[in-house]
């Protein structure tokens, strides 16, 4: 699908429009969000137009906004309002930093214990977390009462692994405008974040861009590579390593990703649900815009939340070769899409994290908490973090209901989509 | 989802449920507009809708919002690193937690 070129359109490029432009307002109750389906003509679309813009919706944003819609497809970092409101999301009120715990227990993502054992260990001191207060001590507004700063020793020695959060903080808070200023001055884009490692032991050595396992690590889509992927050796196994991850995959010649969990029984594996076989779909899929990869100051940004969760979770896990929960900057590129049942491969959109924590066994490709970073203030740009950030959530709901369905052996020939066996029948969350 | 807008975190949940991956995953795709949310049944309505909620905002450079932001993320990687080998050296204090909450709810 091409993009409608015009002059001053927005829509030529796509990578400089704002994640929800066109919209007015982030719905935050089922009334809003339904007013704002039918405001923009989209009571009788189904999900399968969540690419399409017609005539009718360029007519209406140009009366209705300075914006000008195109068609085609799109990032997560540049969603048009149609498709934002295509994945029906709301977001109720913020709620206060107090009530994130308490909901996290409504929600059945933790119980009373885990939270009481972590206040326990926080407080006591326990396992070198007393080395947080010490953080605080440095890099908090509000001083520790009585209690003076100790200045004995190193940096690292009062700190352990929370040292260099003090020079981060120190970046964010002081020198982050200063750079983000010399950025605008010098260019948008200075260079791209770094990327997942191959593990060049099992032959990931040839670029981590040519291999079919970094296109479903990143789905980097490349489709000349991938060509050169399909004809290749297929037989050869890849690895990519992650913390607290290590999956080795076989490449199907049928499709862009397959590994031995997939297999249905039939020699067919399910992925060919998630990236459709048909050369045509397949070029679709490939012509998807990436996301945009994230700019030097959002680096700093990720790597202070990233170093933060990654001390703590160092810290209470004893000596080993491979510790897991611990948080990684890895920019990773999520797909929403293709939709079912209809014969475009291209109703798809991308969205890229910055980073996650990859919880659990270690078996999942997704992390369970995925991060996003920016290195300004929200400010006036609300509606346009939470859009990108709504795309963001459904993308990670469909790949973890995707790999929850490769996992189960669901048939890939079911008439109708059986919900992951994991997830309840009631309520679910990640 | 953890976000973080230069100094200041959110943290955003995504609820949604069966009726939610229907709409995304149905191979004859459905209305965006669920009959439900015609008819104002706004309490049937929401099983068809993913509800983001938001916690914000976490400033780092202010001692209670990080104090509590560790607490989350401890009490996240607590839950997961009890039940595995890796979580040796917090499962006696999780365990002694877990009993005396025994006895009291005896």
């Amino acid at each position: 699908m091409k993009q409608a070129p015009g002059p001053g359109s927005l829509g030529s490029l796509p990578n400089q429009r704002k994640a929800g432009y066109g919209l007015q307002r982030i719905p935050k109750t089922i009334y809003e969000w339904r007013d704002d389906v039918e405001r923009y003509g989209l009571s009788n679309r189904t999900l399968s137009n969540i690419c399409l813009q017609g005539a009718l919706l360029v007519y209406r944003s140009v009366l209705f906004s300075n914006y000008r819609l195109s068609t085609g497809p799109f990032s997560a970092s540049n969603v048009p309002a149609t498709s934002f409101l295509t994945v029906r999301a709301v977001w109720p009120g913020r709620k206060p930093v107090e009530a994130a715990l308490p909901a996290l227990v409504t929600e059945g993502a933790l119980c009373e214990t885990d939270t009481k054992c972590a206040y326990h260990l926080l407080h006591g001191g326990a396992l070198g977390l007393d080395k947080l207060e010490a953080l605080m001590d440095l890099i908090c507004t509000q001083a520790r009462p009585s209690t003076p700063v100790r200045t004995i020793g190193s940096l690292a020695d009062q700190l352990g692994p929370f040292a260099q959060l003090v020079s981060l903080h120190n970046l964010l808070v002081r020198r982050l405008p200063s750079l983000q200023q010399q950025q605008r001055k010098d260019s948008p884009r200075l260079f791209d974040a770094p990327r997942a490692p191959m593990d060049r032991r099992q032959g990931g050595d040839e670029g981590a861009r040519t291999s079919p396992l970094v296109d479903l690590v990143h789905r980097r889509t490349d489709r000349a590579d991938r060509r050169a992927d399909g004809k290749g050796d297929n037989e050869k196994k890849l690895a990519v390593t992650h913390p607290g991850r290590n999956l080795t995959m076989t490449p199907s010649p049928t499709s862009l990703v397959s590994d031995s969990t997939c297999d249905n029984g039939d020699g067919q594996g399910n992925s060919e649900l998630l990236i459709a076989d048909n050369d045509d779909d397949g070029a679709a899929v490939a012509d998807l815009p990436l996301p945009t990869p994230r700019n030097p100051t959002e680096t700093v940004v990720v790597d202070f939340l990233v170093t933060f969760i990654a001390a703590i979770a160092t810290l209470i896990q004893p000596p080993t070769r491979i510790p897991v929960c611990v948080a990684d900057a890895f920019e990773q590129t999520l797909q929403f899409g293709p939709v079912p049942g209809t014969n475009k491969a291209a109703e798809a959109f991308r969205a890229s994290t910055d980073g996650g924590i990859p919880l659990g066994s270690g078996k999942s490709m997704l992390p369970a908490i995925i991060f996003e970073a920016k290195s300004a203030k929200r400010g006036d740009n609300e509606v346009s973090v939470r859009a990108q950030q709504t795309m963001e959530h459904a993308a990670f709901i469909w790949e973890k209901a995707e790999e929850s369905r490769k996992n189960a052996k669901v048939s890939s020939t079911s008439p109708l989509f059986l919900p992951p066996v994991n997830i309840s029948l009631s309520r679910v969350r990640y | 989802m953890i976000a973080q807008d230069a100094d200041e975190v959110f943290i955003s949940i995504g609820s949604y449920t069966e009726a939610y991956l229907k709409y995304l995953f149905n191979p004859a795709p459905a209305a965006v507009l669920p009959p439900v949310a015609v008819a104002d049944d706004v309490a049937a309505a929401a099983a068809h809708m993913l509800r983001i909620q938001e916690f914000s905002p976490f400033k780092i450079s202010t001692r209670d919002h990080l104090r509590l932001l560790a607490h989350v993320i401890l009490s996240l990687l607590v839950k997961e690193l009890v039940t595995l080998r890796a979580g040796t050296m917090i499962r006696p204090v999780w365990l002694e937690i877990d009993s005396s909450e025994d006895e009291s709810d005896g």
